[in-house]
């Protein structure tokens, strides 16, 4: 019995000291300032939302940490972070700095409209934003994110398989149907669409479709909220949404059985010719078939005057209750110098939000050119939640052939609810 | 004398009990309280005030078409999960139980799903639905099969509970052909003397004995059914056009992705009352033909 205590008191131990050295080490690698705590050094926790930036972010942190001796970061990293930064927000606890999403996410909204971020307004960084998006960035008038890059939208090709057919790029929407029907002919499959998960479809339509034929979307979202005009009645919604269901039939068949990843794997290894994504999914497909030769262009518009419909995809932002503000401050201005900006997007596929600093996504080079040539609208606008989960919940519907919804009567009910919540719309955006 | 030992036994025994009873409440009854609190609440889930509403979320979820709907579909979704599986679990039982070849390869073959984790589950028939439906439609031409049936909104349903039933049926079949062999071979020589055919024997002997075991296997189903989440999260999530979407799917949906934390607590709360009085009944129902009474 007294060995068996025994063997077990050792085994604790032997489980502490483990957990302890695990701590100490990971402490070395966050710049080699392990001891920081009790010299009296100011330490600051660094709250990272997207995981597959947190090696870029160990790198900066660490540079940081190694260019001065009176502020330590720490970057911290969990799994389910949208509902720990919820939980602790409503503690009143929140991380000194946090990487949020864009301002067309409605949690980053909620965020500043409950006053939980620290008003940022006049520091230096903010006047290196690019200048298209230094309006979009404000909240009321005020600044309480810093940008850092931004994610965007496109066609994914197989440039192997245009090579091979001869295909080219399309410029406008009729080219893209030319285009899809002369694959079809040759027995290709043109597209792949993963309707069976439906923020994908949304996404299809938001922003593929209409967000690169319309640009900022800030406008007609603020005329729907002020009653000039609806859904239904906006050309514009009609017509991209009309588009969403004609392509559809370019597509693998049976759409609504096929999932995001199955798509990923499917497209990677050659089963279309296009797929219609965000830029996110590029490190996927290049992990699903590294020889692939990948291109992307934006979704074409009737005419050919093509924008990207782009977002905010990493901002940083600091709690209101920081007891260090200013040491706060100092880390995202090091953060968001030119430097550390083109350190992050060269790690990970994104565009820049910050001036003087080049994008380098070779697969997605006609968009950067777009981008570059000030065809970028950045979403800074969310839709009251009580729309945008309307309209993932019901999209599905507008694209089966049968016992499905129209068009019409799909947009009339998302008009329906949107006025039913303006007022929410209209406190956040309203002059 | 007798008495005040018998009472101080129970004392002993009371203390017993007082770990698992104090958890019990900790774990449970309170936060079931906490919650019946937050169902009178319009709480977010995440705001750090919020106000207190009376029965209107009650009110609203009975005018609710959405939660009607999954109300429906749970009840259908028991009703065959149940029945279906009672049926195949039997027959695989009693086929099981006799004396064939190579019985003990069959029964763990039977049982090797059960080992499986759900969400692996779910994505083996992920693939399979999506790849061979429409292939074994192509090579017969039958209409049924020219498409997976997750993306069907009709048949979508039957899909999990397809899956369900493969992976859910191994532990009731083992439970019933433990059932079966202990029912006393000498009733069956006994039934034979007297001229009894099969079915007789099966009716009147051999489903009285497995009736303790139907029992529970009628309430798991049930409840399982009842509650089911975990395959259509795997699966369709709810899809296509929340023809899938059981009231478990709801109050998920609700109370994590929609901000409604209050109407999601009502909604679990009206699924709780619902699950005890369908499981009293079938108890009842059940109880009453086991042997013996």
């Amino acid at each position: 019995m007294k060995a068996k205590k025994v063997t077990a008191l050792l085994i604790s131990a032997v489980l502490a000291t483990g957990l302890l050295a695990g701590c100490g080490s990971s402490g070395d690698s966050n710049g080699g300032e392990s001891a920081a705590g009790n010299s009296g050094k100011i330490e600051l926790e660094f709250f990272t939302q997207k995981r597959e930036a947190a090696d870029t972010f160990d790198k900066i942190i660490a540079e940081f940490n190694a260019s001065q001796d009176e502020i330590v970061v720490t970057q911290n990293i969990v799994p389910d972070s949208t509902s720990v930064l919820m939980s602790r927000a409503a503690t009143g606890d929140l991380p000194d700095i946090i990487q949020v999403g864009g301002m067309q996410d409605s949690n980053t909204m909620q965020f500043m409209k409950e006053g939980h971020f620290l008003d940022l307004t006049g520091m230096d960084c903010l006047n290196q934003v690019v200048d298209n998006y230094k309006e979009a960035i404000k909240f009321k008038g005020k600044n309480y994110v810093v940008p850092i890059s931004a994610n965007f939208s496109g066609v994914y090709y197989n440039k192997d398989k245009f090579e091979e057919k001869g295909y080219t790029v399309p410029k406008t929407y009729d080219e893209l149907i030319a285009l899809a029907q002369k694959m079809q002919v040759d027995g290709e499959t043109p597209f792949l669409f993963p309707d069976k998960d439906s923020w994908t479809l949304v996404q299809c339509w938001e922003d593929n479709i209409d967000g690169s034929a319309r640009g900022d979307r800030k406008q007609v979202y603020m005329d729907i909220a002020n009653g000039t005009t609806t859904f239904q009645d906006d050309a514009l919604f009609a017509e991209t949404l009309q588009k969403v269901i004609e392509i559809r039939q370019y597509g693998q068949g049976d759409t609504l059985a096929l999932g995001y990843d199955q798509a990923i794997s499917d497209f990677a290894t050659g089963k279309s010719c296009m797929f219609m994504q965000g830029i996110w999914a590029l490190p996927s497909i290049k992990k699903a078939n590294p020889e692939m030769n990948i291109g992307m262009f934006s979704f074409p518009s009737n005419s050919g005057d093509t924008k990207v419909s782009m977002g905010i995809d990493v901002n940083l932002a600091i709690s209101a209750k920081c007891a260090n503000a200013d040491a706060a401050k100092k880390f995202v201005e090091f953060a968001a110098s030119k430097e550390m900006v083109q350190l992050y997007v060269d790690n990970d596929y994104s565009l820049p939000c910050m001036k003087d600093v080049t994008a380098n996504i070779p697969d997605a080079q006609e968009i950067v050119d777009l981008v570059e040539g000030g065809k970028g609208a950045l979403q800074a606008t969310a839709l009251p939640k009580a729309v945008s989960d309307e309209r993932q919940n019901t999209i599905q519907k507008v694209i089966v052939p049968e016992g499905g919804e129209d068009v019409n009567s799909f947009l009339t009910k998302l008009s329906e609810v949107f006025a039913e919540n303006k007022d929410e719309f209209l406190e956040l955006y309203g002059e | 004398m007798k008495k005040t030992k018998l009472v101080q036994r129970n004392q002993v025994l009371f203390l017993f009990t007082l770990p698992i009873l104090i958890m019990y409440c900790v774990f449970f009854i309170v936060p079931l309280l906490m919650g019946m609190k937050n169902s009178f609440t319009d709480w977010s889930g995440t705001s750090a005030d919020y106000n207190f509403i009376g029965i209107q979320n009650y009110i609203k979820i009975f005018q609710d078409e959405r939660f009607r709907n999954a109300l429906v579909f749970n009840f259908k979704y028991t009703f065959l999960l149940t029945v279906a599986t009672v049926v195949i679990s039997l027959i695989v039982a009693i086929v099981l139980n006799q004396k064939i070849k190579a019985r003990g390869f069959f029964r763990s073959i039977y049982f090797l799903p059960a080992i499986l984790s759900l969400v692996t589950v779910g994505l083996i028939w992920n693939e399979l639905f999506y790849r061979m439906i429409p292939a074994i439609g192509e090579a017969t031409g039958w209409g049924l099969f020219q498409s997976s049936w997750l993306g069907s909104p009709k048949l979508a349903m039957y899909a999990i509970l397809i899956v369900n039933l493969w992976q859910g049926c191994a532990t009731p079949i083992v439970l019933l052909i433990a059932g079966l062999q202990s029912v006393p071979v000498d009733l069956y020589e006994a039934a034979s003397i007297d001229g009894a055919s099969a079915w007789e024997k099966f009716k009147s002997i051999t489903i009285p004995y497995l009736i303790p075991v139907l029992n529970m296997v009628i309430v798991t189903c049930v409840k399982g059914g009842l509650t089911t989440f975990d395959y259509i999260k795997a699966m369709t999530d709810g899809g296509p056009m929340q023809s899938t979407e059981s009231v478990g799917i709801l109050i998920y949906n609700h109370a994590m992705q929609e901000g409604k934390f209050g109407y999601s607590v009502a909604e679990s709360m009206i699924l709780f009352v619902i699950i005890a009085l369908v499981s009293v009944v079938t108890m009842r129902m059940s109880n009453s033909k086991k042997v013996g009474d």
